[in-house]
């Protein structure tokens, strides 16, 4: 889950939640998107508050470790890097997984070993 | 989540921050600089006179030892690991709710009245605050907080 700093829609608050999306791959959707469908958290995630001066667009981030202890761990996972797609494999919290998601998990794992 | 009190000051936060909150800027928050707190739930502020305002709150048990909010901005995190056991909900941004988002244990999420409750000091609340706080995250001076807390409460 993540925070950023408004931008352009300042209603929006910037809160986003990282998902896997159609594609499969795992992306940052706005969450007033979405609604709460079981509100229980990942038993592993951190959190991370980001100075309000600081060059960061982030504001906050919880998630898993190496999204809050690794600082290149988000661009890398953005930029579609191998290496970060298997920190995110490793590390997600599989009891969050909902819908499709096996589904997609089990094709980036795929991709990753070709 | 552990934190440590940077500052007890309402002039160290931000003046935006301040204007929100209703602080004068010579207030003295109940909490000691250098001291560490568990952070017992959070939650994001909605903005109430600029769109730019980002409040992060922390529910801790301040230094008389009652659970009160407490601007996340005076604080820094020293270990940042949430509690097993939180929930999250969204609030929408034309809700009532003073809050956009709020991260925390059960009561604090499925309970509406649970939070006015317990900063009403209610001993209802506080029951129900003592039974379901993770004790995982209790850093400083909680502990004997919380058992003092239940003393008075005949626990």
């Amino acid at each position: 889950m993540l925070l950023m700093a408004p931008f352009l829609d300042l209603e929006s608050f910037g809160l986003r939640y990282l998902v896997l999306e159609d594609d499969g791959a795992p992306s940052w959707v706005p969450a007033p998107l979405f609604e709460v469908s079981d509100s229980r958290l990942s038993a592993y995630w951190q959190f991370k508050r980001f100075p309000p001066q600081g060059r960061s667009r982030f504001r906050a981030l919880w998630g898993y470790d190496s999204m809050i202890n690794d600082p290149n761990h988000h661009d890398s996972l953005m930029e579609v890097e191998k290496s970060a797609h298997r920190v995110f494999l490793a590390e997600i919290d599989r009891s969050c997984l909902a819908g499709r998601d096996e589904e997609h998990l089990l094709a980036l794992e795929r991709s990753l070993n070709r | 989540m552990k934190v440590i009190a940077r500052s007890n000051r309402g002039q160290e936060l931000p003046e935006l921050e301040r204007a929100e909150l209703g602080y004068p800027a010579h207030i003295v928050l109940p909490i000691t600089k250098g001291q560490e707190y568990g952070v017992l739930s959070m939650a994001l502020m909605a903005p109430f006179l600029d769109f730019d305002y980002f409040g992060l709150m922390y529910l801790i048990l301040r230094d008389h030892g009652l659970p009160g909010w407490v601007p996340g901005s005076l604080f820094e995190e020293s270990d940042p690991r949430l509690s097993n056991h939180w929930r999250f909900e969204r609030f929408p941004p034309r809700s009532d709710s003073p809050w956009r988002g709020l991260w925390g244990y059960d009561s604090m999420i499925n309970d509406r009245s649970h939070n006015d409750s317990l900063i009403e000091l209610e001993e209802s609340a506080q029951r129900v605050f003592l039974s379901e706080v993770d004790r995982s995250c209790l850093a400083g001076r909680d502990e004997e907080h919380l058992l003092n807390l239940a003393r008075s409460l005949n626990l």
